[in-house]
């Protein structure tokens, strides 16, 4: 499950746990360094799935386990990252943005992650299938 | 991997990815600091949101005796980061 193959699909699904969360980056790290990217991209989309792995892990479910499934969609143009997860509803694009022109003490700890994403990406969706929240962002390949 | 190193004069290097699972040791290493110090990120590979929370949290308490912690040879896409977030506001960057 943890191999590239050569199609441009792959995926992985664990128990959205704290204890696979290096399993998941080590996925994602798989499928990104075949791709190329130049280390500023390579490094933002691994920041980027970070943020989302950790948000699922510590908040879809609460004190409950659930699945988180990750799959990877590559195309000539561009790289999909699609993050399901069955936990509670919730659309992180539509969350109120941190507000980061705050001075230093009062800038809180936190909030920062979603906001890091959408700047880091070229593109980021969410649907909720009535089961499941579908996260996907995108970067550009070319 | 991520690694704090601390050299002599104040200053501390970070290697690595400072991902969510680094921040209990980070926290604890950094939190040590009680004098200016300038933090060399030029072997930083990235840095979380949670690794972002814990540097935010180390400036707060040092400001607090008006102490900082100083930024060197940031990568751009780090320090394009730091732009996003708004803390380049809140730092010293060289």
């Amino acid at each position: 499950m943890n191999s590239v193959p050569s199609a441009g699909v792959n995926e992985i699904e664990l128990i959205s746990d704290k204890s696979n969360f290096t399993r998941l980056m080590s996925f994602i790290e798989q499928n990104l360094l075949p791709l190329n990217l130049d280390s500023a991209s390579f490094n933002q989309t691994l920041t980027a799935c970070e943020e989302v792995i950790v948000n699922i892990i510590n908040y879809a479910y609460n004190a409950n386990k659930g699945m988180i499934k990750i799959i990877v969609k590559r195309t000539n143009r561009e790289l999909e990252i699609e993050f399901i997860d069955e936990g509670v509803k919730f659309n992180p694009i539509e969350k109120e943005e941190t507000d980061v022109s705050k001075p230093l003490e009062e800038r809180e700890i936190g909030g920062l992650g979603i906001l890091m994403v959408k700047k880091m990406m070229d593109g980021i969706r969410y649907e909720h299938d009535g089961q499941s929240n579908r996260l996907t962002i995108i970067k550009y390949l070319c | 991997m991520f690694q704090v190193e601390f050299l002599p004069n104040n200053q501390v290097k970070l290697w690595g990815r400072f991902t969510a699972t680094d921040v209990p040791e980070a926290e604890k290493t950094l939190e040590q600091l009680t004098e200016t110090t300038v933090v060399d990120m030029s072997k930083l590979d990235y840095i979380s949101s949670a690794g972002l929370s814990v540097l935010l949290k180390v400036q707060k308490k040092l400001k607090e005796s008006g102490k900082e912690i100083k930024l060197i040879n940031m990568s751009s896409m780090i320090r394009e980061l730091f732009r996003y977030v708004g803390f380049d506001k809140l730092f010293t960057i060289e």
